[in-house]
């Protein structure tokens, strides 16, 4: 593997490799893109079956905060950083710390906070070595309602555009996966009139939905084909596909899974079976602007953060506009309208101001 | 290639890809260990011909680092930057301000200064950007004759081990090299009557080294076999080996030059042959320390900076009085006083005495 061959093809800032004896650290920090401000970006642990497997994920994962973080309309770059290792097994007090001091000496260039495999005790270590984290269970607390709220957003954008109204009351709305995000984001469509179908693989899940908010259930491999106007997935990724595509009856597609479409070309049949798909990186940034809000000089404030996740509606109209006026994809439309703003922000850097 | 399983094997801290599109900049800097202080070590530039080769290079060079910055005294840890590029036709102000941002952003972890494939105007424009950067012209300047005062003064005690005596009037140096520090080591072994037999591949330097010091001049090839008490290898690497000990004469070795034994066996054999090798890391040290010495909070201060060279002297007696305990050819014991070193300062700066 050639890493500074990724590194130039993607335009990459740094690779970072740590390693601490003591504890037995091996983790690759990754910064992309720090244009617009300090790289943002979670701490994953995964038992990698190869080093190469694990620079690979962190260059993956590092680069899409860069777009997610752009396209939220925060001033942060993109960043990430992935620890080798069993998150059942290889977790310690001397772990977390020793790469809090990693990120600690990278004196605010990279902040990061909880991903998958990591939980809030974790980042706490961190906390005691730096002060570059976020998603401490004190400030920001749980962010899934903002991921929702975003979302609901997102939803609201789509329709105007389909059906010429924001209005959600009487649309029917298939929602794959009923977890904090899922379950929010339903409160937010019954609240609004929809009616819910739902599906989830754990039957608390679906059962506490289909009470709460009059929902219809599905078995799981069913959702696809329900005659709907928005399928919102909110579960796995990769679930655009060649076997589900056939089977969609909905108009929109708007969820907060991540990568959603299993490869770009799924985002190309999509638009000419003239279904809208909303890019999942601008509709579940909610997650990511409710942390970053956490960084503001006056600290984390709920309102605040809420009303930042609602500009997602706008967003969304700009990408779906985007998307017209080029004749494109909207993932692409998406990926445009972010290296749009990166390189409009980063041009403005361009005169001296002190 | 397992970069964390060199990491692994050598215990190093980090390895810092850098790359820049707009100048083109593609750096590696390595941290091997920041026990003592800071990791300081300069910047290479290079055309390495593969990604791996470069990494390797900066792997290897930071740990040399370390061992160099530890035994020397400094509060410094070891590190290196590479950047792979063609030094005659890749550079440009944006390559080096590019790399100085990157090292700011390590926020005073690393600190570089001038190597191979490198100069004052490259450290300058990295100043641009940096304060993390050492060894600049208007502060410590040429630091030749400090790694020569530090050779001169490693010698002086393996002498005191050898002959009894610091003096070295009278003893017989064979100098390989008499290009900026091997003229000043001259310099120093004539003042301290010393009769020398140099040589050296460029006319000039034989030259004004045989007007200077009535210094006695022998082809390349010869200067293994001159017969004499010390050997001072100031030019190339590996010049220890297989070839050139059995020519050996000398009682001591000891030069500026980097990686003077071509394999560690190279020193085990002078052990058996009863020359004391003074290492390499150990006594041209005198360089780094001078720069170091920029980054004392008072500014450079040339005196100390002789002064702190000087400690080269203790530096070498402790190491060969540790060979001669434990048994092990000076090489060996060189690195136990480094790895020594770090281990007791780790230990007693381990308590808290406020932030």
């Amino acid at each position: 593997m050639n890493i500074f061959d990724v590194m130039v093809s993607k335009d990459y800032e740094n690779v970072i490799l740590c390693h601490d004896k003591t504890s037995g650290l091996k983790a690759i920090i990754v910064i992309h893109d720090t244009t617009l401000g300090p790289a943002l970006g979670g701490c994953r642990m995964w038992t990698y079956d190869t080093e190469e497997d694990a620079i690979n994920d962190a260059l993956r994962l590092a680069r899409g905060m860069t777009y997610k973080n752009a396209a939220a309309g925060l001033n942060y770059g993109g960043g990430k950083v992935v620890i080798i290792g069993d998150p059942r097994k290889d977790k310690s007090e001397a772990l977390f710390r020793s790469l809090g001091r990693y990120v600690e000496s990278l004196n605010g260039r990279f902040i990061t906070g909880e991903d998958v495999g990591i939980t809030v005790k974790d980042v706490e270590y961190m906390r005691y070595e730096t002060t570059h984290v976020v998603g401490l269970a004190e400030t920001g607390g749980d962010p899934s309602p903002v991921t929702a709220y975003g979302v609901y957003k997102g939803i609201q954008a789509a329709c105007e555009e389909v059906y010429g109204t924001i209005e959600c009351k009487g649309k029917k709305v298939a929602i794959q996966g009923l977890g904090k995000v899922g379950y929010s984001l339903a409160k937010y469509l019954h609240e609004a009139g929809a009616n819910l179908i739902v599906t989830d693989i754990f039957e608390d899940n679906a059962k506490r939905a289909v009470e709460d908010f009059n929902a219809e259930y599905v078995k799981p491999d069913d959702i696809y084909e329900v005659k709907c106007d928005i399928f919102a997935p909110c579960a796995l990724g990769a679930v655009i596909n060649d076997e589900t595509i056939p089977k969609l009856k909905c108009n929109i597609i708007a969820g907060s899974a991540n990568n959603q479409l299993k490869e770009e070309k799924h985002g190309d049949i999509l638009k000419e079976k003239g279904i809208l798909y909303v890019p999942d990186y601008i509709i579940n940034a909610g997650g990511v602007i409710n942390v970053a809000d956490e960084l503001e000089p006056t600290g984390y404030n709920r309102e605040r953060a809420l009303r930042k996740a609602s500009m997602i509606f706008d967003t969304i109209k700009s990408v779906i506009e985007k998307s017209k006026i080029d004749n494109i994809p909207t993932y692409l439309a998406a990926d445009r309208f972010v290296e749009e703003r990166i390189r409009i922000i980063g041009s403005l850097k361009d005169n001296y101001i002190k | 290639m397992k970069l964390f399983d060199t990491m692994e094997k050598y215990d190093y801290e980090n390895v810092v890809l850098c790359h820049d599109k707009t100048s083109g900049l593609k750096a590696i800097i390595a941290i091997h260990d920041t026990t003592l202080g800071p990791a300081l070590g300069g910047c290479r530039m290079w055309t390495y011909d593969t990604e791996e080769d470069a990494i390797n290079d900066a792997l290897r060079l930071a740990r040399g680092m370390t061992y160099k910055n530890a035994a020397a005294g400094l509060n410094l840890g070891g590190g290196k930057t590479v950047v792979i590029g063609n030094p005659r036709k890749d550079k440009s102000e944006a390559l080096f301000r590019s790399l100085g941002r990157f090292i700011e952003g390590l926020n005073g972890r690393y600190i570089t200064a001038e190597d191979v494939g490198t100069n004052l105007k490259d450290m300058d424009y990295i100043r641009y950007e940096t304060k993390y950067v050492a060894g600049l012209a208007e502060k410590s300047g040429d630091p030749s004759p400090f790694t020569a005062y530090g050779v001169f003064k490693g010698i002086e005690a393996a002498a005191e081990e050898v002959f009894g005596t610091t003096e070295l009037r009278d003893k017989t140096v064979a100098v390989q090299g008499v290009g900026n520090v091997g003229y000043n080591l001259l310099k120093y072994l004539h003042e301290a009557g010393a009769k020398l037999v140099i040589t050296d591949i460029f006319e000039d330097n034989v030259k004004r080294a045989v007007e200077d010091f009535k210094a006695e001049y022998v082809k390349p090839d010869d200067i293994y076999g001159v017969k004499c008490d010390i050997f001072a290898p100031c030019a190339l690497g590996a010049v220890i080996n297989d070839e050139t000990i059995p020519m050996l004469k000398a009682k001591i070795v000891a030069g500026s030059s980097n990686n003077q034994l071509k394999e560690e066996k190279h020193g085990e054999i002078l052990q058996e042959k009863g020359i004391l090798y003074v290492p390499d890391f150990i006594i041209n040290a005198g360089g780094v320390i001078n720069v170091a010495d920029e980054l004392n909070p008072s500014g450079y201060n040339k005196e100390r900076a002789l002064r702190s060279v000087a400690v080269i002297f203790d530096t070498v007696k402790k190491v060969i009085q540790k060979s001669k305990e434990e048994n092990i050819p000076t090489y060996a014991a060189a690195n136990k006083v480094a790895e020594e070193r770090i281990k007791t300062i780790a230990g007693v700066r381990d308590n808290f005495i406020g932030r």
